[in-house]
């Protein structure tokens, strides 16, 4: 395929026709009018059986014989230095094979949780009895772990609002003082924590030189370069280095290094001379592997009475960790197109874990307060949120989404009429109220990647490729692109994901999985159609560009050979293809990134101060939907974790220790099947055009609108914004007794 | 074979099973069942029996097969099939109890095996998400699961299974609150609860338990 | 966990003298131990298991109207237990039936329910020594993160008493058997924690070595209603952050007996006597309600971050005398 085509691209009413110049040797696009047999069904997760029959080896289910087990022995201080560290008597502890260290004397210690030291021992116990003999001496330092006590925090007033002056802006300032409607609040998050299942963790097993690494990873790549510079860096010869991430109970952001845990496994791996298991504990996992930062953002800004925004200023403060990173919030961009604006962010540094990218870094912090904020504004003018929205956004898509979604939903009649007062019907002691939210992504995917596609002949066919499936289907998807192409079901196909000796593939990060792979996917299975036409068209006498593949069938239309005697001209050396991600198409695509918009109603107790997410809704989007079924899981999970962000999850500190105090699940708390909502996910497939899938990501998107179409619910509901995530019960009460009348 | 003893002041005795051959080590904890209506005990008192600290070997009915395994009293059940028994299907997710992702099913009840002692688990008939397939032939819950892609990461999975398992042997066709109640143990981070209460639903309407 | 030696006694006499040594513990299904031991604040060198002793402890026998419930029976037994059917049992069955998850009452007997150590996030962590933990000299949470510590009932340390069977069954006028140096002993439940819960006192007032070997509920006349309410900060798998167990009796449209323990809000169960005597010779109301609630409440000495269980206890408190007057 080359050339320029005419491809119609977009969704239902919005359709185009653009040319596009397609690269030389990729597969036809897909566009609207392509059918599709397999691409957009319900087709079942291909590894879903082995997941549920409790069949899938983990990294933390890899069993070795002679096989360690690690630990890492951690500061208890949060801030100095460490002045002495004595490994002796470690290492005369029962069972104890290696011990090595990881910081050394005169180095800083920098949070509660740094790595000092690692030991491999028979037994987990056995390894942690000797982390207690280890001789730590540490100079500590003054601490501090609250972002708003850090230098250059701002001055935050009693009612939790940011107190320092505005400085001038002409424009800003101008468009504030000419709006119909003003206001300013201050809104605030926690620090939230990735808390995959799985925790981060590796069994490294070294042949000689020859290192294999089974590791809970998002970036099998990415952990394998990794680990070669480390061992190399330590002094030891290296040969090959395999990674192998088959199966990985959740990343969420924080699994694309292989972390100081994962040099220390193999680095114990080589001084014991055995395989070794290091996999960290939960609060570990809360407390060592990166997290969403907190932060304060205060917003003022100017509608006029017609609903259209004229006026945004923003000042927002990342409480991250030690280096002082990470912690920006993302802004709605589609309502503030063209205003006149101002951003500024800080980010404070604590004594604390680093953040580390979670599930739409920035986003569902910085939509909760920009949508909070929005609504405020919008109760203020007299106007109607969602009719806010639509005046002030023009994303096609998203505009379809609202109009889809508000139907759907009922938006008109579940609004509570009077915030604070009980809806007629509803028991008074309850208050009902909905709000809504808007999503934004990128995740066109892009990068280098490959894919090897075989056909048997005894009909068999693969696909590997050495990326990791997280949870997100990318394994499923490969099989069905490849089905697709080859007309058969997608269970004839063996698709095999997370082994680096198989072609490399991307991280999963930014939701650029699919989007990255699946064109690769699609070539590689396009390439060994082409071939395998060639082979029957051959048999057949006819030319080859007559053959079809479709329902298992082979053939010119008449006669057609079945899928098995096709593949039984190939001979002993099967039909291997090496598929190819081509550059995206240049100005092709229909939309640049996703879009997204949610709503969600809310009861709330007004004894208790409980909040009862009743009922949830996403209109989502993402290109190409190529697994219906597994699409709607990730959007309606993100949806629950959402939640769970905002009304349940933080990380509470002890100041004087800057020890985390809830890093287990009895009290870092997390939505469980108790606190469900009615919940449900409409995917809008949109033929995008940029690759020869048209697919874009889809895990992060709807993460970012959850909680704010929550926070915007209780605000509805109460009349009186509770504007500091998590809405705990004990700010819901407050908010209460700030009702009018109250 | 049992043999029974009993206290001649009348307070009873709690009865141990006894194995033909198998050391006494391996015989701690009373067998409930082995209990009979019949009968007191009579025989003098048996002195308590100490384990440990140390290692020794315990046999544990796991699905029906008795498995010898070695284990330290503070080895906990999750371990001892995990790390010593290659059944890895329950995780080790919080080990506090919190998350139900180590359950598994104690005389058919389901429990957290990370807060029981490999050795309080002897005498015990023990499920572990494994013996509901075989080969190809799966229990139709598990086909339900892949049906309703009540997975994705799939790690609080095997959990899951055994909770809702044991919802449908208890209550044959639950209702959507039982769901809730039967699973509130169990946590998933990747948000899969509402496939998995369609799961369960969808197996108990076909009559499947 | 660190390393110990399991003792597995086959009658009380030889579960209670092992149990005498000062660094061997009880254990019944370990469900509170195990965690305890797994953050390694406590280190017995022999753990004493009562599992084996079902005869002496398990089951549920009613003889006269009196219920005995051994110690040994699980939480999930108590609350399916069809002696505990009828109104004037739900704050048993229900506080039984709420408390964590499926998977721990399947295994948690209610009389290590009864004893288990406190939640407080400073005690059950080996980084940090406070006064009731006796590794320091000060109640860290005290001035420290405290948001569900105690409220009420509270001197030096503010602990919670996390049980949600103890307050249901001190509303039910429980009484408890133990098992120490050869001898049984019969008490009303309220001697099983410490009058005044300071923090160099225990949970409970166990001896070394005494093993609780039953419950006694008394017998329960036709128009007695109980009910056991608490509130939480999610619906799934949580602790309380309050609860209430309420007992009442109704004759005629008005209240003739009441009971009140509050659960959750300090550092031992807590009976609120002077607030139940408010109900007597009344008719429900919710004016009534709120009244006694607020009497229930008085006193509260909240801390820096726990202010909001006040409002939510009452609210739980009212709630739980609605529901036993309906």
């Amino acid at each position: 395929m080359k050339g320029e085509v005419e491809l119609k691209l977009g969704f239902g009413s919005h359709t185009e026709t653009r040319k596009v110049e397609v690269p030389d040797g990729d597969a036809p696009p897909w566009d609207l009018n392509t059918r599709f047999t397999v691409v957009g069904t319900d087709t079942d997760r291909l590894d879903g059986m082995q997941k549920a029959s409790g069949r899938a080896k983990y990294t933390y289910d890899i069993n070795l014989p002679g096989m360690l087990y690690g630990l890492i022995v951690r500061s208890t201080i949060a801030r100095g230095k460490l002045t002495a560290l004595e490994l002796e008597e470690a290492r005369k502890m029962p069972g104890v094979r290696a011990v090595i260290a990881i910081k050394e004397a005169g180095k800083k210690v920098r949070f509660v949780g740094d790595e000092i030291a690692a030991i491999a021992a028979s037994s987990i116990d056995l390894a942690r009895d000797a982390a207690e003999k280890v001789g730590i001496t540490y100079e500590a330092e003054d601490h501090n772990v609250d972002y708003l006590q850090a230098q250059g925090a701002p001055v935050v007033d009693d009612s939790g609002s940011v107190a320092d002056d505005w400085t001038a802006h002409e424009k800003v300032d101008g468009a504030l003082g000419k709006a119909d409607v003003v206001h300013t609040g201050t809104y605030r998050t926690e620090v939230q924590t990735h808390s995959s299942l799985e925790s981060h963790g590796q069994v490294a097993r070294w042949d000689g030189d020859d290192l294999e690494v089974w590791s809970s990873s998002q970036a099998t790549f990415g952990h394998r370069g990794e680990l070669a510079a480390a061992m190399q860096a330590r002094g030891y010869k290296t040969g090959s280095v395999v990674v192998h991430a088959e199966f990985v109970g959740g990343g969420f952001g924080s699994k694309f290094s292989a972390g100081v845990e994962g040099l220390a496994c193999c680095a114990l791996a080589r001084e014991a001379q055995a395989p070794v298991k290091l996999m960290l504990n939960r609060f570990e996992e809360h407390t060592c592997t990166g997290n969403r930062p907190a932060v304060l953002i205060q917003i003022r800004g100017g509608v006029q009475k017609d609903g259209k925004l004229v006026a945004w200023d923003w000042r927002s403060f990342g409480g991250c960790g030690h280096n002082g990173g990470g912690g920006g919030a993302a802004q709605p961009d589609h309502y503030l197109g063209g205003i006149d604006q101002r951003r500024d962010h800080k980010d404070l540094a604590t004594d604390t874990d680093p953040a580390r990218p979670m599930r739409a870094p920035g986003h569902p912090q910085g939509y909760f307060g920009a949508e909070l904020f929005l609504d405020e504004l919008a109760m203020k003018a007299g106007i109607d949120p969602l009719e806010l929205r639509q005046k002030n956004d023009k994303q096609v898509i998203r505009s379809e989404q609202w109009r889809m979604g508000a139907d759907k939903f009922g938006w008109q009649k579940a609004r509570n009429p009077k915030p604070g007062s009980p809806m007629p019907g509803d028991d008074p002691r309850f208050l009902r109220g909905c709000g809504l939210a808007s999503a934004r992504w990128g995740g066109m995917g892009g990068g280098q990647s490959g894919c090897t596609c075989r056909i048997h002949a005894d009909g068999t066919v693969e696909t590997r490729n050495g990326a990791q499936d997280i949870g997100t289907g990318m394994k499923t998807v490969m099989a069905v692109l490849t089905a697709e192409e080859l007309g058969i079901a997608p269970a004839m196909v063996k698709a095999t994901m997370g082994h680096t000796n198989d072609p490399s593939g991307p991280g999963s990060g930014g939701s650029t999985t699919t989007p990255s792979l699946a064109p690769t996917v699609r070539h590689a299975a396009w390439l060994a159609r082409l071939e395998l036409g060639k082979l029957v068209a051959k048999q057949l006498g006819v030319p080859a560009e007559t053959v079809k593949f479709a329902g298992g069938k082979v053939g010119p239309g008449a006669p057609m050979l079945s899928w098995d005697d096709a593949c039984k001209l190939i001979g002993p050396n099967p039909i291997e293809t090496q598929g190819k991600r081509f550059p995206n198409y240049k100005d092709a695509a229909f939309n640049n990134g996703v879009c997204g918009a949610q709503f969600a109603e809310v009861l709330v107790d007004t004894w208790t101060g409980i909040v009862k997410v009743t009922r949830m809704l996403a209109v989502q989007d993402c290109g190409v939907v190529l697994l219906k079924k597994l699409a709607e899981s990730q959007v309606l999970g993100a949806m629950i974790q959402g939640m769970s962000y905002a009304l349940h999850e933080q990380r509470l500190l002890d100041r004087r220790s800057g020890r985390m105090l809830n890093g287990d699940f009895n009290n870092y708390k997390i939505a469980g099947p108790a606190d469900m909502p009615e919940m449900e996910c409409i995917m809008l497939s949109v033929a995008n055009g940029h690759t020869n899938t048209g697919a874009v990501g889809l895990g992060e998107p709807p993460s970012v609108a959850a909680p704010a179409a929550i926070a915007n619910a209780v605000f509805n509901a109460i009349g009186v914004p509770v504007r500091h995530l998590p809405i705990t019960p004990d700010k819901v009460l407050v908010a209460l007794s700030q009702r009018k009348g109250a | 074979m049992t043999r029974e003893v009993e206290d001649p002041h009348g307070s009873a005795f709690s009865r141990r099973a006894f194995l033909k051959g198998a050391s006494v080590a391996g015989i701690a904890g009373a067998t409930a069942s082995a209990a009979t209506a019949a009968g007191k005990t009579l025989l003098g008192r048996r002195k308590p029996e100490v384990f440990g600290p140390g290692e020794h070997e315990i046999q544990l009915k796991i699905n029906g097969k008795q498995r010898l395994v070695k284990v330290e009293p503070r080895t906990t059940l999750l371990d001892a099939l995990r790390e010593r028994l290659d059944l890895t299907g329950a995780k080790q997710i919080c080990d506090r109890g919190a998350c139900g992702g180590c359950t598994v099913l104690l005389d058919g009840e389901p429990v957290n095996s990370c807060l029981t002692l490999a050795m309080d688990a002897q005498g015990h008939e023990l499920t572990t998400v494994e013996s509901l397939s075989d080969g190809d032939k799966s229990h139709p819950l598990l086909q339900n699961f892949v049906a309703c892609d009540a997975m994705q990461c799939g790690f609080c999975t095997p959990g899951m299974v055994m909770s809702s398992y044991a919802c449908l042997q208890k209550r044959g066709k639950p209702d959507r609150a039982q769901i809730r109640h039967d699973l509130a143990g169990n946590i998933c981070r990747c948000g899969t609860y509402g496939r998995i209460f369609a799961a369960i639903e969808r197996t108990a309407q076909a009559g499947g338990r | 966990m660190k390393p110990f030696s399991l003792v597995v006694p086959h009658n009380l006499a030889d579960a209670a003298e092992a149990a005498q040594k000062p660094t061997a513990v009880l254990k019944a299904a370990g469900i509170d131990l195990l965690d305890r031991l797994k953050e390694r604040i406590e280190a017995p060198t022999e753990v004493v298991s009562l599992l084996p002793l079902k005869d002496e402890l398990a089951g549920i026998a009613e003889a006269n109207g009196e219920l005995r419930i051994g110690a040994l029976v699980t939480l999930a037994q108590i609350a399916d237990a069809a002696a505990l059917a009828g109104p004037a049992f739900a704050v048993i069955r229900e506080a039984a039936g709420t408390a964590a998850t499926p998977q721990v009452r399947n295994r948690a007997t209610v009389a290590g329910n009864l004893v288990q150590k406190a939640r407080c996030w400073y005690l059950r962590s080996a980084a940090f020594g406070c006064l009731h933990g006796r590794k320091g000299p000060a109640c860290l949470a005290m001035t420290g993160e405290n948001r569900y510590h105690s409220i009420l009932g509270w001197h030096d340390c503010v602990r919670v008493h996390p049980s949600s069977l103890a307050p249901a069954l001190l509303a039910m006028d429980a009484e408890y058997t133990t098992f120490a140096g050869g001898k049984t002993q019969r008490r009303k439940l309220g001697e099983l924690y410490p009058k005044e819960a300071k923090a160099l006192v225990d949970e409970h007032t166990l001896a070394q070595g005494e093993i609780i070997t039953a419950l006694h509920v008394p017998p329960q006349p036709a128009d007695a209603r109980s009910c056991y309410r608490e509130s939480r900060e999610k619906l799934s798998f949580d602790w309380a952050t309050t609860a209430a167990a309420v007992r009442l009796q109704l004759a005629g449209g008005k209240i003739t007996a009441a009971t009140i323990v509050l659960g959750a809000v300090a550092p031992v169960p807590l009976p609120r006597p002077e607030a139940a005597k408010l109900l007597v010779g009344k008719a429900p109301s919710d004016e009534l309600f709120k009244q006694v609630a607020e009497a229930a409440f008085t006193g509260a000495m909240p801390l820096a971050q726990n202010a909001y269980k006040v409002p939510v206890g009452m609210a739980v408190l009212r709630e739980a005398l609605h529901e036993c007057a309906r």
